[in-house]
């Protein structure tokens, strides 16, 4: 799973290595973000995994290829980009995120909803609606996440500094 | 998929869905049944078309609206059967919000006024084990018959005024949301009576809460939401979302109802048609009425009247 692969390379990048690697990720997924059809952000984000992983990448790659241009996608890689380096976003954004990943929450899609929680988690937030929403968020997924776990979810949680 | 809508506009959607009712009333009439728990199921149907035809009232002054009024008052036979009851089974005071919408009609008698008067100052009444958002139903009728305001805070206590975990909302619990907020702003007439946290909770998570409505095409509790955006000011979420409720009108005027709505066996197709689509009907009729106060937020502020028969 690419996802996995990337998200592995970031939490070493991000956490561990020196800032040179950290930088030469971020900048790759800088020009991903900005990329807006999601079929072109994914093919910016496998480009920079790939900068970092070994040639078996394309192999993985060619097997998700389908699941290029889901929304998935696009909250998988901004939350990794925010996390890297955090932008402003409008209130209205902010709602709008906030409302998909309640309806990520809704519909028990765990993995969706820790993607755009990592995204949440990344920015100052002033509305003390949406403070109280990731709050709420943040406990029901660790404490599903204790109670069902879920590697990827793990993971996710654990970029957002919610799990040791 | 989208149906092509049966009506172009809210007033025609109106007409189309009065015109159902109407070949329907014999329906809504009461059943001759023993007075038990079975009571409050059987005045269902009539009770939800005497308030529906009180609220339509604010803003159409139709005959159709003051017959069905009218009709029904004597299907209670002018308030005796809700006496009759009461004075037998004082546990189902919730029957005293029929009575308030007749009331508020200036269909009113003595007795059953000095009934509910009494009962309301009983310990077993005050101390009755409901739902906290039918409490709130039954305080806001009594309120209505006392002629005061329910008190500012009257939504504690309730789900909705927690302000709990959006994503948690199941039918039950989004029933008593609408409900809460059709008795705190006495179905839209003081739209600004929420605690400014609750109207901006409604604001982030209503267009939530009516998309997993349409996704499970509940047009029955989508029409409460969009009762709810309107009367508690949301104009905008209201506008956005009122062209999704015509589109679903039937041909011949009905909303169709849940899809897991009970069905009675022993009832013949039209019974169960009837049965399955009722509600859903009357709470759309009000939905699409609610548009008045996107274009006045004080249409339904003041005061009607008494109407005088």
């Amino acid at each position: 799973m690419w996802r996995d692969v990337v998200d592995q390379v970031i939490l070493s990048e991000v956490f561990k290595s020196p800032s040179r690697s950290r930088d030469e990720l971020l900048v790759a997924i800088v020009v991903a973000a900005n990329s807006v059809p999601a079929s072109s952000l994914c093919e910016a984000v496998y480009s920079a995994a790939a900068i970092r992983l070994d040639p078996s990448f394309e192999v993985v790659r060619t097997g998700d290829s389908d699941q290029s241009a889901s929304s998935d996608t696009i909250y998988f890689a901004t939350s990794r980009l925010a996390l890297l380096q955090p932008r402003a976003m409008t209130a209205m954004e902010l709602k709008s995120i906030a409302r998909d990943c309640c309806l990520a929450l809704h519909a028990c899609d765990r993995r969706r909803a820790a993607d755009i929680l990592l995204l949440l988690r990344s920015v100052q937030l002033h509305d003390s609606l949406l403070v109280r929403f990731r709050g709420q968020a943040q406990a029901y997924l660790i404490a599903t996440e204790q109670a069902i776990p879920d590697p990827y979810v793990s993971r996710s949680l654990q970029m957002a500094g919610h799990l040791s | 998929m989208t149906a092509v809508p049966h009506a172009s506009t809210h007033i025609d959607a109106i007409s189309l869905a009065r015109g159902w009712i109407l070949r329907n009333q014999d329906a809504f009439a009461l059943p001759s049944i023993p007075i038990n728990d079975s009571v409050l199921v059987a005045f269902k149907p009539i009770g939800e078309l005497v308030l529906v035809s009180e609220k339509m009232l604010r803003t159409e002054r139709d005959e159709l609206w003051l017959k069905l009024l009218e009709w029904a008052w004597s299907e209670f036979e002018r308030g005796d059967m809700i006496l009759r009851v009461l004075t037998a089974r004082p546990d189902l005071v919730v029957l005293s919000t029929i009575y308030a919408s007749f009331a508020r009609s200036g269909y009113t008698d003595n007795r059953l006024a000095g009934w509910l008067s009494y009962l309301e100052k009983t310990t077993s009444c005050s101390a009755l084990e409901f739902p906290r958002w039918r409490k709130l139903d039954v305080e806001h009728a009594f309120a209505s018959l006392n002629a005061v305001m329910l008190p500012k805070d009257c939504l504690n206590g309730t789900w909705f005024a927690a302000m709990p975990e959006p994503w948690l909302m199941t039918d039950d619990l989004a029933y008593a949301t609408t409900h809460a907020v059709f008795y705190a702003t006495d179905f839209g007439r003081y739209s600004d009576a929420l605690p400014r946290r609750l109207h901006e909770y409604l604001g982030l998570w209503l267009p939530i809460w009516l998309q997993l409505s349409l996704e499970k095409e509940n047009f029955d509790l989508y029409a409460e939401w969009l009762m709810v955006a309107a009367y508690s000011g949301h104009y905008a979420i209201y506008d956005e979302h009122s062209t999704q409720l015509l589109a679903h009108q039937r041909g011949d005027g009905a909303f169709p109802g849940p899809h897991d709505c009970e069905k009675d066996p022993e009832s013949s197709s039209r019974i169960s048609d009837f049965l399955t689509n009722y509600h859903t009907t009357l709470v759309s009729l009000l939905a699409l009425q609610a548009q008045c106060l996107c274009n006045d937020p004080s249409a339904f502020g003041s005061e009607m009247g008494v109407l005088h028969r």
